[in-house]
């Protein structure tokens, strides 16, 4: 029986005329139904890529390497087209910016008829009372009306919640969510994040869930995963990882979270050294210290 | 639980940083390296070559009437064949080049640099101010400025400065707007918010923060205006306006050979194909310098990558 | 909880019913009510959160306190002086006292000047502060007093992450040595795990330096450790103030009560050490 999702040895590099960024460096996973994973890092550790790999996003100059098998099958080498048949239907994706997956001048409801007539062969009206109920399903009132609305008519919450109704609107196995919740307010944080664990409860659906916040992790997943600079340095049940934090860049990430500790002098940054920026794809500054810490 | 030994390690991951990319990617486009050649060598036949030849390039030699190109016998300056009056064509091409090159800066500076600086105020202060110069830049567009070139040229006497002059103040709207819209976005920008929480005064946030941001589009659109203002020029000239002998320049040229196009075809085919070798480079160079600063654009210059995530081994 | 001994006597800064509205025309007030009679006051060496989501008014708040949006009324005291009515000249002396660090610390710095540069501009903008020779020694300090080495001086904010740009961006608003840091949410657009180093770095500066901090926030664990006084904002108004320690254990409005519920680290995730 193969598992959900199985990645194994997984390298992703970035080369141009620049130079050569290795944004993965050798990731191990496997995931089964119902299982939510938490993938935390911070930017530049690679987790974004990772998730975005799954769904063969990453474009040239970025070359993909090693396996990701999904369902049994081989992600890694497929053509766009064969990619495109796993998009939406097998795995969905949720992204940061609710703006960069929705248009601007279609209204919401075209667009998410438009995954059904087009993938699924519906007929328009079918389409139509599908989107309605996925847009009900996701928290948005008077679904019916707002079908006609456009996308810059909603507040970033329910922008989010319409991409979330685009991810899953296929009913796919696997739900990817990057950051879906670091732009968005608190309060509407937690809706966002309750919406998310209650679809995964429905539906029973495996969820990723990328973010550079261990509090975060903690509410919606079961599994953390832990990531610096290109490599899973830690991963284990959630609750386990928080008690029995094993690895120091566990710990570290641990120790540096405001929630954790009672006064700011307890605070211990994470020194810079080994803090990665994907701004300009440089660590920070300075030549690479000769700091070396060992388990 | 799995657990790696994965060593935190800060070290780069970032290997093989080259230093000047932007060379390379010179290098690599034989387009570009080819325009920018023939621009250097105009310009150094313009400005070197030019002064020396001068006299030369006006004398006129009824003997030499017509005498037709690729032989060598009477000199190297006779080598692309005489005109009408038996002046030598490839002299009377450089002494031209200086000409043109000569109108083609300055009447693109001038435009440009007012268009810049006109468009950062207007962009940045908005109001009524902008509304006056936009309405202003409104006009000298809407006429069409060859037209407005023709008839400006035709009333006042034909000179070298008179030509700059037209030229740059009717091609200055499309620097303007540009320049504007570019502004009134940076001005949007956070820094420029910061500025003004320091303290900072309107100028020195339009000089410091706003115009250097906009100058490189500028350049750009500077380049390309390039070969559009030599062809206007050519055209005007060629239609006898502008320009009177003794100064020549390309569309002078192709004007005068009009007549003998069928019995000595070099004396305008010749100053034509310079033209649009010019223009074309001048053109190909901007859109180059577009390419390398704006990488979704690149497609013309650079070979297609590898297909998407393609797996190795 | 910062254990400084907080000076009692007069305040630093005193907001008076503070109002701005949008969407006015020709100086009648808007419709859409962003301040809405917003009181407080600073204490020297004070830290006031103000706490509040998206839409609150708290960024416009801030604005309208350094004058780059103008109040439709309202009066803020520094020293007995009505900024909101001094003159220009008046306010750029006054600015000093009164600095902001910005958000976004990707688009805060210029991209084309460097750390010398950007730390230097306030001197720039006010002569005669600094001498020109002196300021590089200055800059330096002030490198020191954010935790960043000497050589970051010559960096451009491409070669920076985004702890160490906001910490540039703090050590500018150190330049001028003002009395009162406006914070609009400093750390928000960083990781979490970034974040501790700009807040130790903002703590630590408050104790050396004396300074009263307006801290903007929507992160409520973040201001539990490092305010003083808390103001919950909610629709241009301040629904709730008080300690710190009050609104986290005995929240009154419901606007406060949910965003306590709804913060991710609600409860569960605290240390059992904590009470």
């Amino acid at each position: 029986m193969s598992k959900l999702l199985e990645i194994s040895g997984l390298r992703i590099s970035f080369e141009s005329g620049f130079g050569k960024v290795d944004a993965v460096r050798g990731v191990n996973l496997t995931m089964d139904m119902g299982d939510a994973v938490a993938v935390v890092g911070a930017s530049g550790s690679g987790k974004t890529v990772l998730g975005r790999s799954l769904l063969g996003l990453v474009d040239a100059p970025g070359v993909v390497r090693g396996s990701i098998k999904f369902g049994g099958e081989e992600i890694v080498g497929k053509s766009e087209k064969e990619l495109r048949d796993i998009r939406g239907l097998g795995i969905g994706m949720v992204f940061q910016d609710a703006l960069d997956g929705l248009n601007p001048v279609y209204t919401i409801g075209s667009q998410l008829s438009e995954i059904f007539t087009v993938r699924l062969g519906l007929s328009r009206s079918a389409a139509k009372s599908r989107a309605v109920s996925i847009m009900e399903q996701v928290g948005i009132r008077r679904a019916s009306e707002r079908y006609h609305d456009y996308p810059h008519q909603f507040s970033g919450g329910m922008r989010q919640r319409i991409c979330i109704a685009m991810a899953i609107g296929l009913k796919p196995k696997i739900l990817i969510a990057d950051e879906p919740t670091t732009a968005l307010d608190v309060t509407v944080q937690a809706g966002i994040l309750r919406l998310i664990k209650d679809l995964q409860a429905e539906t029973g659906m495996g969820l990723i869930f990328v973010t550079h916040d261990l509090a975060v992790a903690r509410t919606i997943s079961t599994r953390i995963v832990v990531m610096y600079a290109g490599q899973i340095v830690e991963e284990g049940p959630t609750e386990e990882l928080f008690r029995f934090p094993k690895h120091p860049y566990t710990k570290a990430l641990l120790a540096a979270h405001p929630a954790r500790v009672r006064s700011w002098r307890d605070l211990e940054p994470i020194p810079d050294a080994f803090v990665t920026d994907p701004s300009s794809g440089e660590t920070t500054g300075h030549s690479s210290p000769s700091i070396v810490i060992t388990n | 639980m799995v657990l790696q030994s994965t060593p935190i390690v800060a070290s780069s991951r970032i290997t093989r940083w080259r230093a000047s990319p932007k060379w390379q990617m010179f290098t690599s486009s034989p387009l570009a390296v080819a325009s920018t050649a023939w621009l250097i060598f105009v310009v150094v036949l313009a400005f070197v070559v030019a002064p020396l030849v001068v006299d030369q390039a006006n004398h006129q030699t009824i003997a030499m009437r017509f005498y037709a190109p690729f032989r060598l016998d009477k000199g190297f300056e006779f080598f692309l064949g005489a005109d009408s009056l038996g002046r030598p064509i490839m002299l009377q091409l450089i002494v031209g080049a200086r000409t043109s090159v000569l109108i083609a800066i300055f009447a693109v500076s001038i435009s440009a640099a007012t268009g810049y600086a006109v468009g950062v105020v207007s962009g940045y202060f908005g109001g009524w101010v902008d509304n006056i110069l936009l309405r202003l830049a409104d006009i000298i567009h809407t006429v069409p400025s060859l037209l407005m070139a023709l008839v400006v040229l035709f009333i006042l006497q034909p000179s070298i400065f008179n030509l700059i002059i037209v030229l740059g103040i009717t091609r200055i709207p499309v620097y303007l707007r540009t320049s504007r819209t570019q502004t009134m976005e940076v001005r949007e920008r956070m820094f420029v918010e910061v500025s003004k929480a320091i303290g900072a005064s309107n100028w020195r946030i339009i000089t410091r923060d706003i115009a250097p941001l906009v100058f490189p589009t500028i350049r750009t659109l500077a380049m390309l205006e390039v070969s559009a203002v030599i062809l206007s020029a050519a055209s005007l000239t060629f239609l006898g306006i502008g320009l009177q002998r003794p100064d020549v320049d390309w569309g002078m040229m192709v004007s005068d050979g009009r007549a003998y196009l069928k019995s000595a075809w070099f004396v305008a085919v010749f100053p034509g194909i310079v033209i649009v070798l010019t223009a074309l480079s001048a053109n190909i160079l901007s859109n180059w310098l577009r390419a390398v600063e704006d990488p979704a654009q690149s497609t013309l210059f650079f070979r297609a990558k590898k297909k998407k995530g393609a797996a190795e081994e | 909880m910062s254990n400084l001994e907080l000076n009692r006597s007069a305040p630093l800064l005193e907001v008076q019913h503070l109002r701005k509205t949008f969407g006015g025309r020709g100086g009648k007030p808007g419709p859409i009510v962003a301040v809405d009679d917003i009181s407080f006051s600073l204490e020297p060496g004070e830290c006031l959160a103000v706490v509040g989501e998206s839409g609150s008014g708290k960024s416009t708040l801030a604005r309208t306190l350094l004058r780059l949006v103008d109040a439709d009324s309202g009066r803020v005291l520094y020293h007995g002086k009505d900024l909101l009515k001094v003159t220009h000249s008046e306010m750029q002396r006054q600015r000093r006292f009164l600095q902001m660090v910005f958000q976004d610390p990707y688009a805060s710095l210029h991209p084309r000047r460097n750390v010398a540069q950007l730390i230097s501009e306030p001197w720039e903008v006010h002569d005669g502060i600094v001498e020109k020779s002196s300021r590089k020694d200055r800059i330096e300090a002030l490198l020191a007093e954010v935790n960043l080495p000497e050589h970051f001086i010559s960096y451009y904010p491409n070669q920076m992450s985004g702890g160490q740009r906001q910490r540039v961006a703090i050590a500018r608003a150190l330049a001028l040595e003002p009395k009162i840091l406006i914070l609009d949410e400093p750390v928000s657009a960083l990781d979490v795990s970034v974040q501790a180093q700009v807040i130790k770095v903002l703590m630590s500066l408050q104790e050396r330096r004396g300074l009263a901090y307006i801290f903007i926030s929507h992160d409520l664990p973040l201001v539990r450790l490092v305010a003083h006084k808390v103001a919950v904002m909610n629709r241009g108004q301040f629904v709730e103030t008080g300690a710190t320690e009050e609104i986290f254990s005995n929240p009154r409005h419901e606007y406060t009560k949910s965003l306590l519920a709804s913060s991710p680290s609600a409860g569960e995730f605290e240390n059992a050490q904590r009470t």
